[in-house]
């Protein structure tokens, strides 16, 4: 039932990775002072998963089993509809970042969790819940590259984590990545290539998950 | 409205009671899982599809497109009249004539194995594939490029239809479709099948062989798939050309290093050479490696521990055992084999 003559504007989410206070321009250097020096991201991607909001400190919503791929390569990867149920005042929105332990038991699963899109490890099976792929001459490893592919989901190195932030509202609700807070000088020359569960990647996403705020 | 009256409310009851019946008579996996056999690890969800995506998974594992220069299929290392192994090939070699660091295990029984690779590093029959498919010296492909090219082809739109009933398909039907065929392989028709159903008898060596493999191999090696599927080091020492410490890789765990899946018994005839190296010709060259060749690491099977001491006749009888195992309706069975139909279909 439609209940007014004007239809309802679809509640939305956008997220941007930014980088020292800009929108992330992949494969283009740019300045960090956390750093230092210049950083070159060629790769940015992450699950973000079990997204529900809150109000008053209980759960009054959920996107129930959706995981979202963000990729600084797709735009429309950054720009989400939310189905038309999601809307509303909530104190918090609640997500985590990496792909659920259950779901990561199981076999093949589609959409953004498709192995197709290359977030998935061979050697010891898992997604990647995290990558972060560039070069910066801080980087002391081969080509002055840095690769980060964080993951985990079975003690003692689980590496998924909860992230909460204060929102006015379901949806219509943007979102930055801050980069910068990930990247610095001491992990690009001491850490530069963390592609395995572990202490490490735990370590990282404990980090990453300072990364996010709300638009002003 | 429906249900007008009683007498039609019972028709719909009957004809509900016979689709039940129906439904669950095919509920059976695949194949059947052999009666002396316990319950399978994989099983997939019944669908009236589940024939279609086996065939498509047949298809897909014979399809050389999968790898990154259409040179090799799966079928390239794991040969159908081979119980899926590399016969003569003590490593594996991908594209580009690369050869690889272990050796390819037959493909029998794998709906059983709750961990798939010599290191266990795949925990899912359907995320095993992605495994060769990437790997930069065996296809080194990406499962986005193999799913853009089965949906640019002629022959894959209307298999995958078929299967899964959209035409275009997904890295997740490659994987599942691949899986089924897979599990599928169902080995249980050997000698030693057809005593346990009481179809025939063991010779007296066979017997006497028997009771030997249950005294000293059935620990590990355990009835009736002959693989507990757990990982051990079974003693043989690293060969440094190599450096493959096995499941310690995927644990990072001190006390896996050197361990390997217990491999299963079953179709030797086919599979040589053996272990994760192919470092054995024969199966004398293995049990010689029992009676005096193992190293002995802090990581050694508990069951090892004590040597393995037979005399000469009760190898013979084992050996005469063990060729109960071998299953040449597997080997020979025309539904694994290359769907020649199909491919020469695409050609026309």
């Amino acid at each position: 039932m439609v209940s007014g003559s004007r239809a309802k504007e679809p509640s939305t989410l956008e997220f941007e990775f930014q980088i020292a206070g800009e929108p992330l321009a992949l494969n283009q250097s740019c300045y960090l002072p956390s750093v230092g020096d210049s950083v070159t991201l060629r790769k940015v991607a992450l699950y973000l998963g079990q997204i529900h909001w809150t109000r008053k400190g209980k759960e009054i919503a959920r996107w129930s089993n959706e995981h979202l791929l963000l990729d600084a390569a797709s735009p429309e990867s950054l720009s989400i509809a939310l189905p038309d149920h999601l809307r509303g005042k909530a104190d918090s929105m609640v997500f985590w970042i990496g792909v659920d332990s259950t779901l990561q038991q199981q076999g093949a699963h589609g959409g953004t969790l498709d192995p197709m899109h290359g977030m998935y490890w061979t050697w010891k099976s898992g997604y990647i819940h995290v990558k972060i792929e560039g070069s910066s001459p801080q980087c002391p490893a081969r080509k002055n590259r840095f690769a980060y592919h964080l993951g985990g989901y079975q003690a003692p190195h689980n590496s998924l984590r909860q992230v909460k932030l204060r929102v006015k509202q379901i949806g219509n609700t943007k979102i930055l990545i801050h980069l910068d807070r990930f990247l610095n000088k001491e992990a690009l020359r001491q850490h530069n290539q963390v592609m395995s569960p572990g202490v490490k990647a735990t370590q990282m996403t404990d980090v990453l998950t300072q990364c996010f705020s709300l638009t002003p | 409205m429906f249900f007008a009256n009683s007498m039609t409310l019972r028709k719909w009851c009957y004809l509900g009671l016979v689709l039940t019946i129906w439904g669950f008579s095919f509920r059976k996996p695949f194949d059947g899982s052999p009666e002396h056999f316990p319950a399978p690890a994989y099983q997939p969800e019944w669908s009236a599809q589940l024939e279609a995506q086996k065939q498509l998974g047949k298809v897909l594992f014979y399809e050389e497109a999968l790898s990154k220069d259409s040179t090799i299929s799966c079928a390239s290392c794991h040969s159908p009249y081979n119980a899926f192994a590399h016969t003569d090939h003590d490593l594996s070699h991908g594209i580009r004539d690369q050869i690889g660091k272990r050796n390819a295990p037959g493909l029998f029984n794998l709906a059983w194995q709750k961990n798939l690779m010599w290191d266990g590093a795949v925990h899912h029959l359907e995320m095993q594939a992605l495994a060769p498919l990437t790997d930069a010296s065996e296809m080194d492909n990406t499962l986005l490029e193999v799913v853009n090219r089965l949906n640019n082809s002629h022959l894959y739109p209307p298999l995958t239809a078929a299967a899964f009933g959209s035409s275009a398909i997904t890295g997740e039907q490659v994987l599942e479709a691949l899986a089924q065929f897979q599990a599928s392989l169902v080995s249980a028709n050997a000698r030693y099948d057809k005593v346990k159903r009481g179809e025939t008898t063991f010779s007296e060596q066979e017997a006497r062989g028997y009771q030997v493999f249950q005294q000293h191999c059935n620990a590990c090696h355990t009835e009736p798939l002959f693989t507990n599927f757990s990982f051990e080091n079974n003693g043989l020492p690293v060969d440094t050309t190599l450096n493959d410490w096995g499941r310690y890789a995927v644990t990072q765990l001190p006390e896996d290093s050197l361990k390997f899946k217990v491999p299963s018994l079953r179709n030797l005839r086919y599979t040589f050479p053996y272990m994760h190296d192919g470092r054995f010709e024969n199966l004398r060259e293995v049990l010689r490696h029992y009676e005096k060749g193992m190293a002995f690491t802090a990581s050694l099977s508990e069951q090892l521990r004590e040597g393995v001491v037979i005399n000469d006749v009760e190898k013979s009888d084992l050996l005469a055992f063990l060729l109960t195992l071998n299953d040449e309706s597997f080997v020979f069975n025309p539904e694994h084999q290359y769907p020649k139909e199909i491919f020469n279909q695409s050609k026309d």
